[in-house]
C-alpha cells in the first residue's frame, strides 16, 4: 500500500496533477499550518480545530490545494505515525493499572456504542440496518488530539490523560473491524451474524496485536539494544511504525497464506507500547532524545496535515441541507457516550475502588470524546456497499458531526476541565512564574547597571544609588517568591526540578563551550554531555512520577503480612 | 524518639506531608530519615539509567529537606536520605529494621487502606501514620 501511495504522490494526483502540484499544495499547507500554530497560542484556540477552520475556509478555494485525500491515503500514511507517536509516550506502567477499563470503554463501549447510535439514526434516518451500523461504528472511534493538548496546558492529571488517549487508541481498531465487517456483510449481501462476527473480530485483533509485540520486540531487543547510532535506530522506528501496519494489513498476501488480513492499527499500538517500554530503556540518551524530537515534529507535521484537510473535505453546504439528520447523529452519538462513559466507570468504581474514576473525570471523558481522521477516512471508504444516497447521507452525518465535535466540544473542553475544577494548579504555577519572572528582571536590571558603571558609562555614586534601590526590590521578590511557595507546597518539587534542569543544560552548555574552544577533546566534552543527558532523562521520570497520583500493588496477602 | 522515617509516595500532596514530617521530628526531638523508593511505577528500567535516576533523587530530596528545615527554623533536626530500589511494601519494613526507627509516617496521599497500613504495622514492628493534608483534614 505504502509504495502505491508513495508513487501516486509521485505522479501527483489521481486527477493527473503533476508533482510539482502537489509540491506546492505541501508547502501550501506546511506554512499554513506554521502560520495557524502561532496564531492558535495567541487566541487560545485549540491548534488542531484552528486548522480545521482554515481548511474549511481553503475548501471554498478547491484548486488552491491540490491533494487526492483518499481513505487509504489517511489510513495507510497519515494514522499509523500518529497511533505510534501516542502510543511512544503513553507510559505502560500507568496505561497497565487501568487496562481494565481502558479495554472494556474501548471494545465493549466501541460496539455498544455501535448499537446504540444505529438504533437512534436507523429509523429517523431511513438507512438499512447495515449501513447505520456501520455508521455507528465509523463514528465511534474517538479522537483526542485537541483534548490532550489542553491536558498538557492545563495541567490535568496524567491518569485522565491515558484514559483518553488509552481509550482512544483501541477503539480506533474496534471501530475499524466493525465497519468492515459491516460493510463487508452489506457487499456479500448477508447479515451480519454475531457469532461469526465476534470470531473475525478476535482474529483480526489479536493478529495485528501479535505482529506488533513481535515486531516491536525484534527493533526494541534488537536493534534499538545493539546499535548505537541514533540516526539509525530513528529510522528503524519508522520503518516499525509504517512497517507493523503493512505487514498486518497485508498478511495473507505477503505470506501467500490467503486473503485474510490483521489489524494495522492494533499492530501499530502494540509496536509503540513495546518501543516506549522495551526499546527506549535499551537506547543511549542521545537516542532517546533524537526520538523524542522526531516523533514530536513527525506527529505535529502529520496532525497539521490531517486536520486540514479534515476542514478541506467537509462541505458545509451539503451539511446545511442534511441538517436535520446530521442532528439526530450528533445527538446520538453525544446520548450513546454519555450513557456509555458514565455507566462503564460506574461499574468499574464499584469493582475497583482504589481505582475509582471521579465523576468529574466522566463529564471530561463524555465532552471530550471528540471525533476526527479515523471517522473520515471510513466515511470515504465505503466503496459501493450500499446505495449512493444512503453513502452520501452517512457521510455528510460524518462530517457534521466530526465538525460539531471539533467546533463545539473541542472549543468548550477546556472551560468545562476549568469548571470542574481538574485544572487546579493553573493558577498557583503562574502566579509563581510570574514571581520568579518579576526577581529575574530585577536581577537583570542591576547586573546591566553594574555593566554600565564598569563601562564608564554611570558614575559610581549615582550607580550605587540605583543598585541599592534595586537591591530592596530584588530582596523583597524573593522574599515574596520564597513565602508564596511555602504556602503552596506542591510547587516546591517543580521549581526544584525545574531549577536542576537549567542548571544541567548550563553545564552542558560549557562542557561544548569548553571543547569548541580547544580547551578539553571533543570526545571528553561529548562523554560528559551525555552523562548530563541520561541526568536530564532521569529527571523527566521523576517529573511523571511525582505528577501521578501514588498507587501500589498491596497485592494479596492471605497471612496479613509483607515480605521483610 | 530516635528516629522517624518517612516514606514518600509522590503525588500534589507531598510538599505539605514532608513540611510535617520535618515538623514532627523537630517536636519529637528526632532525627529524620527520608526513604524514597524507586518502586515498580518506574517500569523496568535498564540499569545504569536506574542508577542515575537514584542519584537525581537523592539529590533532589535533600535539596528539599535542606529547603524545607531551613523554612521551619529547624535546622537542628538531624536528616538523612534514603534511595532505595524494589517493592514499597518490602523495602518500608527491611528499611526500619536495619535502623534505630521508631516511628513510620506514610506521606499523604496514601492509596493504602487501613487493613493494609495495619498489616505495614505488623510488618515494622513500629508504629504507621500517615501525615499530611489528608491527615491533617481529618
Amino acid at each position: 500500500m505504502l509504495p502505491t501511495l508513495l508513487a501516486t504522490a509521485a505522479e501527483g494526483g489521481s486527477d493527473g496533477t503533476s508533482l510539482l502540484d502537489v509540491e506546492l499544495s505541501a508547502v501550501i499547507l506546511l506554512t499554513t499550518a506554521a502560520g495557524v500554530a502561532i496564531l492558535s497560542r495567541r487566541i487560545r484556540v485549540p491548534f488542531t480545530v484552528s486548522l480545521v477552520i482554515v481548511g474549511l475556509v481553503f475548501a471554498f478555494t478547491p484548486s488552491f490545494v491540490d491533494l487526492n485525500v483518499s481513505p487509504e491515503f489517511i489510513l495507510g500514511l497519515l494514522v499509523p505515525p500518529l497511533i505510534f507517536e501516542a502510543t511512544l509516550n503513553l507510559p505502560w506502567p500507568k496505561l497497565k493499572a487501568d487496562l481494565g477499563i481502558v479495554l472494556a470503554m474501548a471494545i465493549g463501549g466501541t460496539m455498544l456504542g455501535t448499537f446504540i447510535v444505529a438504533g437512534i439514526v436507523r429509523p429517523v434516518v431511513d438507512i438499512p440496518w447495515l449501513a447505520a451500523i456501520a455508521f455507528g461504528a465509523l463514528i465511534s472511534a474517538t479522537d483526542p488530539v485537541a483534548v490532550v493538548a489542553f491536558f498538557k496546558t492545563l495541567g490535568v492529571e496524567k491518569r485522565l490523560n491515558v484514559l483518553v488517549e488509552g481509550e482512544s487508541l483501541f477503539n480506533d481498531a474496534v471501530a475499524i473491524v466493525v465497519f468492515s465487517l459491516a460493510v463487508g456483510a452489506a457487499a456479500d449481501g448477508t447479515s451480519l451474524s454475531l457469532g461469526p462476527a465476534i470470531g473475525e473480530f478476535l482474529l483480526v485483533g489479536l493478529g495485528g496485536l501479535a505482529v506488533g509485540i513481535v515486531l516491536g520486540y525484534v527493533v526494541s531487543a534488537i536493534v534499538l539494544a545493539k546499535v548505537d547510532d541514533h540516526l539509525i535506530e530513528t529510522a528503524v522506528t519508522l520503518a516499525l511504525a509504517y512497517g507493523s501496519y503493512l505487514v498486518a494489513e497485508s498478511f495473507g498476501t505477503i505470506f501467500n497464506v490467503g486473503e485474510f488480513h490483521f489489524s494495522g492499527i492494533l499492530a501499530v499500538v502494540a509496536a509503540g507500547l513495546m518501543v516506549g517500554h522495551v526499546g527506549l530503556k535499551n537506547t543511549s540518551p542521545t537516542t532517546r532524545l533524537t526520538l523524542e524530537n522526531f516523533w514530536e515534529f513527525l506527529a505535529f507535521l502529520v496532525n497539521s496535515f490531517v486536520f486540514l484537510l479534515l476542514g478541506i473535505e467537509i462541505d458545509l453546504t451539503e451539511i446545511g441541507v442534511e441538517l436535520g439528520a446530521v442532528a439526530v447523529a450528533i445527538g446520538s452519538i453525544l446520548i450513546s457516550r454519555l450513557l456509555i462513559v458514565h455507566s462503564f466507570a460506574a461499574v468499574y468504581s464499584r469493582l475497583r475502588p482504589e481505582r475509582a474514576i471521579p465523576v468529574s473525570w466522566r463529564h471530561v471523558s463524555w465532552w471530550g470524546g471528540l471525533r476526527g481522521a479515523i471517522s473520515l477516512a471510513l466515511a470515504l471508504s465505503f466503496g459501493t456497499a450500499f446505495d449512493p444516497e444512503v453513502i452520501a447521507t452517512i457521510q455528510i452525518m460524518t462530517f457534521g458531526v466530526v465538525l460539531f465535535t471539533l467546533l463545539g466540544q473541542g472549543t468548550t473542553i477546556a472551560a468545562l476541565i476549568r469548571k470542574l475544577g481538574l485544572a487546579g494548579k493553573d493558577a498557583n504555577i503562574t502566579e509563581q512564574q510570574r514571581r520568579q519572572a518579576t526577581l529575574h528582571s530585577k536581577q537583570a536590571g542591576r547586573d546591566e547597571l553594574r555593566r554600565l558603571e564598569r563601562d564608564g558609562l554611570v558614575f559610581p555614586e549615582m550607580a550605587d544609588a540605583l543598585v541599592a534601590h534595586y537591591t530592596a526590590d530584588i530582596d523583597k521578590a524573593s522574599g515574596g517568591l520564597a513565602r508564596y511557595v511555602q504556602r503552596h507546597p506542591e510547587l516546591e518539587l517543580s521549581i526544584l526540578l525545574q531549577t536542576r534542569r537549567s542548571a544541567l543544560a548550563a553545564e552542558k552548555r560549557s562542557l561544548l563551550d569548553l571543547s569548541r574552544r580547544g580547551v578539553v577533546d571533543v570526545q571528553v566534552a561529548e562523554h560528559l554531555a551525555v552523562e548530563l543527558d541520561q541526568r536530564s532523562i532521569a529527571l523527566e521520570l521523576l517529573e511523571e512520577r511525582w505528577e501521578s497520583e501514588p498507587s501500589i500493588d498491596v497485592g494479596s496477602d492471605p497471612e496479613g503480612g509483607f515480605q521483610s | 524518639m530516635t528516629e522517624i522515617l518517612y516514606v514518600s509516595w509522590g503525588g500534589s500532596g507531598r510538599g505539605t506531608a514532608v513540611r510535617a514530617a520535618v515538623e514532627r521530628a523537630r517536636d519529637e526531638d528526632a532525627s529524620l530519615g527520608f526513604l524514597a523508593v524507586l518502586d515498580e511505577s518506574f517500569g523496568d528500567m535498564e540499569e545504569a539509567l536506574a542508577d542515575v535516576v537514584a542519584d537525581e533523587l537523592g539529590w533532589l530530596v535533600s535539596a528539599q529537606l535542606r529547603m524545607v528545615t531551613a523554612a521551619l527554623n529547624a535546622e537542628n533536626v538531624r536528616t538523612r536520605v534514603l534511595v532505595r530500589r524494589g517493592p514499597l511494601l518490602e523495602i518500608v519494613p527491611a528499611t526500619v529494621k536495619e535502623s534505630t526507627v521508631d516511628l513510620v509516617l506514610l506521606g499523604a496521599p496514601v492509596p493504602l487502606d487501613g487493613a493494609a497500613i495495619e498489616r505495614l504495622e505488623d510488618a515494622t514492628g513500629v508504629p504507621v501514620e500517615v501525615i499530611g493534608p489528608e491527615q491533617a483534614e481529618a
